[in-house]
């Protein structure tokens, strides 16, 4: 690996560890004002507007470093996210359809956000496997 | 998509990881379109042919089914 491919990698792996810090930082700190802080309307708001604010933080940065690779790995994402859509919206529908038919109680939301950046990362790992 | 470039690269005697960091890609990539699993874009196909100093259409030839 060149100097500069290595830069470059060091340089993502840093992007990448500091807007997961920032994401899970503005969650953490949201959790916590909703748990402990939660008469005010304005400071629910600013515990919710704080975590989304991370949230799209780490999207954005997760998109930048997308878009920074090259085609081939533009194309392995590209995959990944249709393979965690598509795991995403069976799993919904199973879901509703179990619910309606009463066997599973509600499945709370953080469940599917869970699962969705679980089918994500598994499309991931196996797209990059399957072009290996 | 059928490509020569498994081909040109022995002649060449580079390896994979030689042409994949001449023209900006992994490996992987060049794996993946010498097996045929990936075809690429026209930036990509444009730097292969430049590194092996042809045109595209020397190195990569539409099929019927293409």
């Amino acid at each position: 690996m060149s100097d500069k491919e290595q830069d470059t990698g060091l340089r993502a792996l840093k992007r990448t560890t500091l807007v997961i810090t920032a994401w899970a930082a503005s969650y953490a700190v949201a959790m916590q004002i909703l748990k402990h802080h939660a008469t005010s309307a304005w400071v629910r708001g600013g515990a919710v507007a704080l975590a989304v604010c991370g949230f799209l933080l780490w999207m954005a940065g997760t998109a930048k470093a997308i878009r920074r690779e090259n085609e081939f790995t533009r194309q392995i994402h590209l995959v990944a996210l249709a393979c965690a859509m598509a795991v995403s919206v069976i799993f919904i529908f199973v879901c509703d359809l179990l619910q309606r038919a009463g066997f599973i109680d509600y499945v709370s939301l953080m469940t599917i956000f869970l699962v969705m950046t679980g089918a994500w990362l598994l499309a991931i790992m196996l797209a990059s496997l399957y072009y290996r | 998509m059928k490509n020569r470039l498994r081909v040109l690269r022995a002649e060449e005697n580079w390896s994979q990881a030689e042409l994949g960091m001449r023209v900006g890609v992994t490996r992987q990539a060049i794996n993946a379109i010498e097996n045929g699993k990936y075809d690429p874009g026209l930036p990509l196909a444009m730097k292969i042919a430049r590194v092996f100093e042809k045109k595209v259409d020397d190195i990569f030839t539409l099929e019927d089914d293409d």
